[in-house]
């Protein structure tokens, strides 16, 4: 019965999910008010029929900005995830499949790193190369790569010993072959899992860059921006907080059903990794 | 051996460290001494001011000696000095970390105290509805990011129903009851996240440890159930919870950037966030030197306690 709801509060979420994404798609080619259009005769409107949610304090229409916030949020969040992933997977698994002095390298760079904690390294980094949308992607890379890595140079040594890989290493496979065709493969479970906890942390990382102004510079904008910039108006403009933020939790939490669902079906066991946020 | 072993390690990692920290300043895609010099006048440029900082601070000289001097100076104290407010680098960050600091200590007195109380009620009670509320208690608190939670409240708390200050800091000697209410909300803040992880790591240990046979034994033998939770389960819990320390240590720390930002704290984050925005590289560089040593060393005493205490641990 518990499991039957978990699928389905599971299969709801990537409902909503999908739901977000596409919105974020479509944006430039719907009729809408544009997100940088500055109304003058309309600052601070409260959510009315003209302005479904509202204006900021320049008379930007808040619906819109969160549509194309959305842009730059899951974009940023999806994109950053993805190049890790891959990444992390070419070390990873080089450095659990060959071992030896490779490994210890690898390792030691890898723990260095994470001494830094996340947010720290992530604004270093992009104070020295100068901020902007590409250097954002980096920085969240160089910033999950220590896990992501840790993580699949376990999978990858608990895969090792396995009796078919010894019957392809006696068959004369290379080790590119091996880590190609056999250990990979098999880590994609794994990966899968990793993606969807590591989404979440990859769009916090983002908007407490953007919330500490750092990161995205105009005319980009995303919702930790949005959420920054209300801040001061809080007092005489709550919807200008109110919206990003609940759109914003809408999508950590619908994250975060669905981690917790592929976690407890693909690997049970993997709990690591659920340990870090920054 | 092994404890020289680890003593490498360490000095290995404190040296990446401060390579790491080191090159950050050299990645800046133009010359350093060139940015610091033309910070105060805009975009004016003042050739004396570029050679008289290139000569202090050695940029003229290659890589590797450059690195020698830089760490020489960190050695004797010598860090600099701020282009920005013109204060010595080394006292600024040092004075700001203790706020930083005392905000941790105390996001993680409190964490400790709510998670191990959460997590033991989880497992103690029979009750799902009290079940049912502390792990949603538990997921928001580790879905919700830190910035999120800290507008959440401050607009409760702070706008609302006008309770608690928005922001602001006062001195504990000033009046402990004003430090009280200024320091309730971001010790919340930085500390939620942190409770939720605890009370986790708590629930799913002892459950795992009370389907063991030694609890089975304990339990004919008619000790009661929270007198085994207490005394035979909790001190094996407690090797995983060091365990994951590291992690939540620098957790603790990174969270110290959000909420002293929003909270407008005199911690060290939020002098990194102001050196961010006023260019202010070498303070930058500081802090993130001093932030990764201290993660290292604390990490390193953790791991140091535990290994010497339970023998068990000291294989790789």
């Amino acid at each position: 019965m518990f499991n039957r709801m978990k699928s389905n509060i599971a299969i709801f979420s990537c409902g909503i999910l999908v739901l977000f994404i596409l919105i974020a798609i479509v944006a430039p080619f719907i009729q809408l008010i544009q997100p940088l259009e500055m109304h003058s005769e309309s600052l601070f409107m409260p959510p009315n029929r003209e302005f479904l949610l509202g204006t900021d304090n320049f008379g930007r229409d808040q619906l819109s900005r969160l549509i194309f916030g959305a842009r730059i949020s899951l974009g940023v969040s999806f994109i950053s995830v993805i190049s890790t992933i891959i990444i992390a997977t070419i070390i990873g698994s080089i450095s659990g499949y060959i071992g030896g002095i490779t490994d210890e390298i690898i390792m030691k760079i890898m723990d260095t790193l994470l001494a830094f904690p996340t947010i720290v390294l992530a604004l270093g980094f992009l104070t020295f190369t100068g901020g902007g949308v590409f250097n954002l992607i980096v920085a969240i890379n160089i910033s999950l790569m220590p896990w992501f890595v840790k993580v699949i140079r376990a999978k990858i040594l608990s895969l090792k010993n396995n009796e078919y890989i010894a019957t392809s290493v006696a068959l004369g496979g290379s080790n590119q072959w091996i880590i190609m065709k056999h250990l990979i493969p098999n880590t994609f479970a794994t990966i899968l899992v990793l993606m969807s906890i590591s989404l979440p942390i990859a769009m916090i990382i983002e908007s407490s860059l953007s919330f500490m102004g750092i990161g995205i510079k105009l005319p980009y904008f995303s919702w930790g921006i949005m959420l920054r910039n209300s801040l001061v108006y809080m007092e005489n403009a709550p919807w200008l907080v109110v919206a990003p933020g609940v759109v914003f939790l809408i999508v950590t939490m619908t994250l975060g059903f669905i981690s917790n669902f592929l976690r407890d079906t693909l690997d049970p066991k993997m709990k690591f990794i659920t340990k870090f946020r920054i | 051996m092994y404890w020289a072993k680890k003593l490498f390690s360490f000095v290995l990692t404190s040296f990446l460290i401060s390579v790491i920290a080191f090159a950050f300043l050299r990645i800046l895609p133009s010359d350093p001494a060139y940015l610091i010099a033309s910070i105060d006048e805009g975009s004016h440029f003042d050739q004396e001011v570029y050679e008289f900082i290139q000569t202090k601070y050695h940029f003229d000289k290659p890589l590797l000696q450059q690195y020698i001097y830089w760490v020489k100076g960190l050695f004797v104290g010598n860090w600099g000095i701020s282009f920005y407010t013109g204060q010595k680098i080394f006292d600024q960050l040092f004075s700001s970390f203790g706020y930083s600091l005392q905000l941790v200590f105390l996001a993680w007195i409190f964490s400790l105290i709510t998670g191990l109380f959460c997590g033991f009620f989880l497992v103690i009670t029979n009750s799902n509805l009290i079940k049912f509320l502390i792990s949603t208690f538990g997921f928001l608190g580790l879905a919700i990011p830190n910035f999120l939670m800290g507008v959440i409240l401050v607009l409760i708390f702070g706008s609302i129903l006008g309770w608690l200050p928005v922001a602001g800091y006062r001195d504990f000697f000033e009046g402990p009851m004003s430090w009280f209410k200024y320091m309730i909300l971001p010790v919340l803040v930085l500390g939620s996240s942190y409770t939720a992880y605890i009370m986790q790591e708590i629930y799913s240990g002892l459950t795992e440890q009370l389907g063991k046979n030694y609890v089975q034994l304990a339990r004919i033998k008619g000790i009661n159930r929270i007198r085994v939770i207490l005394k035979h389960c909790f001190p094996n819990v407690l090797i995983q919870l060091g365990a994951l320390s590291s992690v939540q240590l620098s957790v603790l720390i990174g969270g110290t950037f959000i909420v002293e930002e929003i909270f407008v704290l005199p911690g060290l984050g939020r002098l990194m966030i102001e050196s961010v925005k006023t260019n202010d590289y070498m303070v930058l560089q500081g802090g993130i030197l001093i932030i990764a040593m201290f993660v290292l060393l604390l990490n390193t005493l953790v791991d140091f306690l535990f290994k010497y205490f339970d023998p068990r641990l000291r294989t790789d």
